[in-house]
C-alpha cells in the first residue's frame, strides 16, 4: 500500500471524537450489555442502544428504518463466543490460508 | 500519528481502527465508516460479509477473488477497489471481502500494519500508528537495536 496524506477535516475531527464516546460507553457498559443483550446484535450511537435484534440483518434492517443506517453506528454481537481468523502459511503447498476458528471467553 | 483505540467486552480487550471507505467502482455509496480489528495475524485487510452488506456492496456484482480455505470450510472471496482514509492518511487497494455469512471480525491485516510502527498499550489504551516522521521526532529507530 502507498500511503498519501490528506488533511484531517474539523467535520472529520468531530465525526472521529462522536465515534470515540460510543466506544467509551461501550468500553463502561459492556458487562451490563451482555446482560440485557445476550447472545443479540446491538447498535449503539449518541452514547445508546439505538438497535438489538438476535441476527445481524436484521439490526441493519431496524437501523435503516430509522434512518441511521449511514451513520457511524458501533455494532457488537454480546455473545461469549468469538469467531476468529487467521492468515496461516502452509509450506507444504506454498499458500496462505485463512483459518476460521471460534472459542468461547469465560467471563468469571 | 494515526490514533486507534481498545474496545473492551468482558474480559476480551481488542484494538481497533475506524476507516473511512469509498468505493471508485460504487461511487452511490457514498463514504462509509468501519471498525477494522488490528490483526498482526492476518496477511491481508478484509472485510467480513455482513460489514460488506451493511454498507451496501452487492457481493454477487464484485470480481472474484478465489476461495480461502481452513478450519471454518472453503470460503469464497470477492475484491472491490477502495479508498481507504483514515485521520491524515489515505490509500487505495483492491479489499477482500469473506462470502461467509459467520459474524467474522473485519480486520485491518500486515498489508496497511506493515506501513507504521505500531504501539499498542492496553494500560494506558493507546493504539498508535507511528510514521517514518513520529519514529524520527520519538528517536524510535535504535529502539530494540543491540
Amino acid at each position: 500500500m502507498n500511503f498519501t496524506r490528506v488533511p484531517y477535516t474539523e467535520e472529520q475531527k468531530r465525526k472521529d471524537d462522536e465515534h470515540l464516546k460510543d466506544v467509551e460507553f461501550f468500553n463502561k457498559n459492556s458487562r451490563e450489555l451482555m446482560k440485557q443483550y445476550p447472545e443479540q446484535w446491538i447498535g449503539i450511537l449518541g452514547q445508546k442502544v439505538v438497535g438489538a435484534a438476535p441476527e445481524f440483518y436484521d439490526l441493519i434492517a431496524q437501523l435503516k428504518e430509522k434512518g441511521i443506517a449511514q451513520d457511524v453506528v458501533l455494532w457488537q454481537h454480546m455473545s461469549e463466543e468469538e469467531t476468529l481468523m487467521m492468515d496461516v502459511y502452509d509450506p507444504e503447498t506454498d499458500e496462505w490460508q485463512l483459518v476460521i476458528t471460534t472459542i468461547r471467553m469465560h467471563d468469571d | 500519528m494515526i490514533r486507534g483505540y481498545f474496545r473492551t467486552l468482558g474480559r476480551r480487550v481488542s484494538p481497533y481502527l475506524a476507516c473511512n471507505l469509498e468505493f471508485p467502482d460504487a461511487p452511490h455509496i457514498g463514504t462509509r465508516t468501519i471498525e477494522l480489528l488490528v490483526d498482526t495475524g492476518s496477511d491481508r485487510t478484509t472485510l467480513s460479509r455482513p460489514a460488506a452488506e451493511s454498507i451496501g456492496l452487492d457481493l454477487a456484482t464484485l470480481p472474484d477473488g478465489g476461495t480461502s480455505a481452513g478450519v471454518g470450510g472453503v470460503s469464497a472471496v470477492r475484491q472491490v477497489r477502495v479508498s481507504l482514509s483514515v485521520q491524515d492518511f489515505s490509500t487505495e487497494f483492491w479489499l477482500r471481502i469473506l462470502e461467509l455469512r459467520q459474524p467474522t471480525p473485519s480486520v485491518l491485516g500486515r498489508d496497511f500494519i506493515a506501513n507504521f510502527a505500531l504501539f499498542m498499550e492496553e494500560r494506558t489504551g493507546r493504539v498508535l500508528f507511528l510514521d517514518q516522521s513520529d519514529v524520527d521526532m520519538y528517536g524510535l529507530a535504535a529502539l530494540g537495536s543491540p
